[in-house]
């Protein structure tokens, strides 16, 4: 098996769901292929990490009264002109109601209901995005992202420290701390490559001050 | 000699199957109660994934009884070339992508920024350990990738499907599933520079 045939099927090496006899010979080539063998180890790690990822808990029974009374009414012959209209509102009011519903709030406490027993948590609200014009002006002057970085400092660094570690790297802060503790940092020089950022990065996960460092990402908003 | 690979999820083993299989010949005979019963099997591996293509709660809810809908109306035409779980699932797929479609079009049209649900609605009341820091990384990590692209992560690793099983739910050639999980990998790389470096999450 090529390098290319084995290194496409990695994840599905990892997730065990290979027939045997490709199995095998994924598992040849990556005892002989170091970059496959390296990469797999990440494929174990990512694995991991999306089966560890937190699950949306909700119970089914509020969700099936409503298949239940959709069901109904189709055996009934159909609805009627006043509750097809009314569906038809909350057809097309559905999609907005994610913007300002008060439900967003319970929701996400029953997310939170995912975590509990691991760790306590407490809400805030979400920002407020609704016909805010600032807030897209941000969001989109900020779109490209190639000179910017996230970081979460450890929790030993005080703000003078933390400050001076940016100057350092010759950044300054645009905003932060978010609820994680995560600075997003530009770059005083914006034509910095991206070999150039990959290796600041490495430097700066190995430092003691950093619990983490991160390229920021592309279309997130700045100003949480 | 080490086995790499991991175990596969019990959800999918053949006596799951064939429990899935004679629930879905109930619904088609009309069975009410049996639908109630694949339902519930079925509500939280919907709903997360549902969730993971749109991007919104109320939208991944809508999108359960859309493909209930579909499996008490459709339930007979089921032939059995594939896993009934595959089966629901290519119908949770269309519907989810079909979903976030719908629901852009509006966002775009009231110039909402943000159509996700996703940015760190919380505030851990302690220093955020490691594992969280990690999550919401991955969490916005993947929010960078096409719904596609994400749907093929998702299925991959917390659903544990092959990629002949992927190919089935999205309806498209192996090769595709591999080019997206090719380019996903890639951008998740980059995104999350940690994975492999030392150990997990360092
Ligand atoms: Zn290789």
């Amino acid at each position: 098996m090529n390098h290319e045939t084995a290194n496409g099927v990695l994840p599905w090496y990892a997730n065990g769901t290979l027939a045997d006899d490709e199995r095998q010979h994924v598992e040849d080539h990556v005892h002989a292929c170091l970059t496959c063998h390296l990469e797999l180890k990440k494929e174990h790690e990512l694995h991991e990490l999306v089966r560890a990822s937190p699950t949306v808990n909700l119970a089914p029974e509020e969700g099936f009264d409503r298949l239940s009374r959709r069901l109904d009414d189709d055996a009934r012959g159909g609805r009627s002109a006043v509750e097809q209209l009314a569906g038809a509102v909350e057809r097309l009011w559905g999609p907005l109601s994610t913007l300002s519903s008060a439900t967003r709030f319970s929701m996400a406490a029953l997310v939170l209901l995912a975590f509990a027993g691991v760790l306590s948590w407490r809400t805030i609200p979400p920002p407020v995005v609704q016909g805010d014009p600032d807030y897209f002006t941000l969001s989109s002057e900020f779109k490209s992202a190639g000179s910017e970085l996230d970081i979460v400092f450890a929790d030993h660094v005080s703000e003078r420290e933390l400050r001076a570690l940016v100057t350092e790297i010759d950044g300054s802060i645009i905003s932060g701390p978010t609820a994680l503790g995560r600075y997003r940092i530009r770059l005083t020089d914006d034509a910095v490559d991206e070999a150039h950022l990959s290796d600041l990065i490495r430097t700066l996960s190995h430092d003691e001050r950093v619990r983490f460092a991160g390229p920021s990402f592309a279309g997130e908003e700045t100003a949480e | 000699m080490t086995d790499f690979s991991a175990k596969r999820r019990p959800q999918h083993g053949a006596g799951q199957d064939s429990i899935d299989q004679s629930l879905l010949e109930r619904i088609a005979a009309g069975e009410r109660p049996a639908l109630h019963e694949l339902y519930v099997n079925y509500y939280q591996r919907l709903l997360r994934f549902l969730y993971r293509i749109t991007g919104q709660l109320e939208l991944a809810q809508e999108g359960i009884n859309d493909v209930m809908l579909v499996v008490w109306e459709k339930g007979h035409t089921f032939t059995g070339r594939s896993t009934v779980s595959t089966w629901i699932m290519g119908i949770a797929y269309r519907k989810g992508l079909k979903l976030r479609e719908k629901s852009k079009r509006w966002s775009d049209r009231f110039k909402a920024a943000d159509i996700d649900d996703w940015n760190e609605p919380f505030l851990p009341s302690e220093k955020p350990t490691d594992e969280v820091i990690m999550q919401d990384l991955l969490a916005r990590a993947l929010r960078q990738l096409s719904p596609e692209q994400r749907a093929v992560v998702e299925l991959t690793y917390f659903h544990g499907y092959s990629y002949q099983e992927i190919s089935a739910i999205a309806g498209c050639p192996v090769n595709t599933v591999k080019t997206r999980m090719f380019h996903a990998r890639a951008k998740l790389r980059t995104l999350l520079p940690k994975l492999g470096a030392d150990g997990p999450y360092k």
